[in-house]
């Protein structure tokens, strides 16, 4: 271990600050770790933020990243409400809004992203809702209390969990987006495909394939309408057409960028273009080895492995290995996973269980095969059967998909034959 | 505390076994001749763990994969923070005493 390694600032509490602070701690580090936040509350979980807090089924306690008194058990200084305006790489020290300076012998930029603005609708026009934050969560809560009609713009991750939630308030909500299916830039059609089916069992107004042309507030409510001339009268607009980084400050520090998708360029042990400085989560650019190039992920998994890699890094030690893309959703009374991505090839999809979006409580898994091999799994109410399959995804072992799909034939026993077939040839 | 008869060795298809007492969700862990008994209820989010991938001594839920120890209950790993109830077993002859 790097025994040299002073002390260790890390900015931004999300998820990959959160963890990258737990890693040190658990790898040994003992040294001053400060953590610091632009936000009020202590470091906190940002999925349940669309789905259980919105719904006000979760609790503020259940999604706290540090369980009570942890925080001074691992010795972590968090600071809530300091907001780096000047990270100064050659003197290693970052200043606040208040010009209140700490200096770090290593520094993490955890950054995360903000919500994509659409400039007719900026965050602070009446009605309009855009979520990244427990404030903005708070604060969408309280408007859905009070409102009939919701529309939402983008039907990506964000837009359907928002929906959904809104959807089981018993609130009028309509979805638009110009893309034909839900989550087409993320996932296959024959799941988007699905979950419009399952939008509709909600009870969710899906207005797909449509732009919309023009947007305006009269009275208390906005009327959208939309390409098709079709239009959608609403209490509130809630926007989720996607994140941008926050780079802001990597970028005025002298950090290199990825000229295509924006994040902070960082090797494969999260270290940027300056010694000492290292970057993890929604903000940056890795290589991921499983698409073969680099990318701007945002996901739970992946902010959490960054936040691991680059504490290892930070004090000489060799990071765990990049997982197979995992992510994971709660909605429309479903949670959906999906383990590995086509990675530009085109897949053919297998299902083991029925795609009735009707039923009460679907359950199926969705393989997604080139050739042979098995390169993605869609799991629908089936984590574990999921999690079966894991060591499988994205292997040179040879898988029938016909005896996969087969609901008569035990997951289980099929992964095992697979597995000691495959250590026979080996 | 009581020690309730929740199932038979012979229930076991496998190495889980979901088992409700009053209202109350107990799984089952055969590892080896060793039973555990938990809760089976994730301590993050509502999910049954039975439902999840069990090995290596640890169930993986199936909703968010938070990973706990069976025999202490401790968290691994995952979004999970709190513990899972862990409950002393006996076994007398082929049945599952648990105390719960």
């Amino acid at each position: 271990m790097n025994a040299h390694l002073g002390n260790v600032l890390i900015i931004g509490a999300g998820h990959a600050g959160a963890s990258a602070a737990r890693e040190l701690r658990r790898l040994g580090y003992d040294r001053q770790i400060t953590l610091v936040s632009d936000e009020s509350h202590l470091p906190y979980e940002r999925p349940a933020l669309s789905k259980g807090i919105l719904q006000g089924t979760g609790q503020l306690d259940k999604i706290a990243l540090f369980g009570p008194d942890e925080l001074a058990a691992l010795d972590i200084t968090f600071r809530p409400d300091y907001r780096v305006t000047e990270l100064d790489v050659k003197r290693r020290r970052v200043c606040d809004t208040r010009g209140d300076w700490l200096s770090f012998d290593a520094c993490l930029i955890a950054t995360g992203g903000r919500p994509r603005v659409l400039p007719t609708l900026p965050p602070d026009a009446k009605g309009v809702h855009y979520l990244r934050t427990l404030e903005d969560a708070l604060r969408l809560r309280d408007a859905l209390t009070r409102v009939q009609s919701v529309l939402v713009v983008g039907a990506g991750y964000l837009g359907l969990e928002v929906a959904s939630s809104a959807a089981a308030l018993g609130r009028q909500v309509h979805i638009v987006d110009t893309a034909s299916h839900p989550l087409s830039r993320s996932a296959p059609m024959i799941l988007g495909q699905w979950l419009h089916q399952r939008c509709s069992k909600a009870g969710i107004q899906t207005m797909l394939g449509n732009g919309i042309a023009s947007i305006s507030l009269e009275g208390d409510h906005y009327i959208a309408t939309l390409d098709n001339h079709s239009k959608i009268f609403a209490d509130i607009i809630i926007i989720a057409v996607g994140q941008e980084p926050n780079i802001e400050l990597a970028k005025a520090a002298g950090l290199s960028l990825d000229a295509l998708n924006g994040g902070i360029l960082v090797d494969a042990l999260c270290t940027t273009s300056e010694t000492g400085i290292y970057a993890a989560g929604d903000c940056v650019s890795q290589r991921h080895p499983w698409y073969g190039n680099r990318i701007r992920l945002e996901s739970w998994q992946s902010a959490n492995e960054q936040g691991c890699t680059a504490a290892a890094a930070m004090l000489g030690l060799h990071p765990a290995p990049r997982g197979v893309p995992w992510f994971w959703t709660d909605m429309l009374d479903c949670n959906i996973q999906i383990l590995g991505t086509a990675r530009g090839t085109v897949l053919s999809y297998t299902t083991r269980g029925s795609l009735v979006a009707e039923a009460e409580r679907p359950k199926f898994l969705l393989l997604g095969m080139e050739n042979d091999r098995l390169v993605q799994v869609i799991a629908v109410n089936a984590g574990g059967d999921l999690r079966l399959l894991r060591n499988l995804v994205g292997t040179d072992t040879p898988v029938d998909a016909r005896i996969l799909a087969d609901e008569g034939i035990p997951l289980k026993s099929t992964v095992r034959e697979l597995q000691a077939s495959t250590n026979e040839r080996r | 505390m009581a020690w309730v008869m929740m199932a038979r060795m012979g229930d076991f298809q496998d190495d889980m076994l979901a088992c409700e007492h009053n209202g109350e969700h107990v799984a089952l862990f055969r590892v080896g001749e060793t039973i555990h008994a938990t809760s089976n209820v994730c301590t993050h989010d509502f999910a049954l763990l039975t439902d999840g991938f069990f090995e290596d001594n640890c169930i993986e839920c199936p909703l968010h994969a938070a990973r706990f120890d069976v025999s202490t209950g401790e968290v691994q790993c995952g979004p999970a923070r709190e513990n899972l109830a862990v409950y002393p077993v006996e076994v007398r002859d082929e049945e599952i005493w648990v105390d719960l």
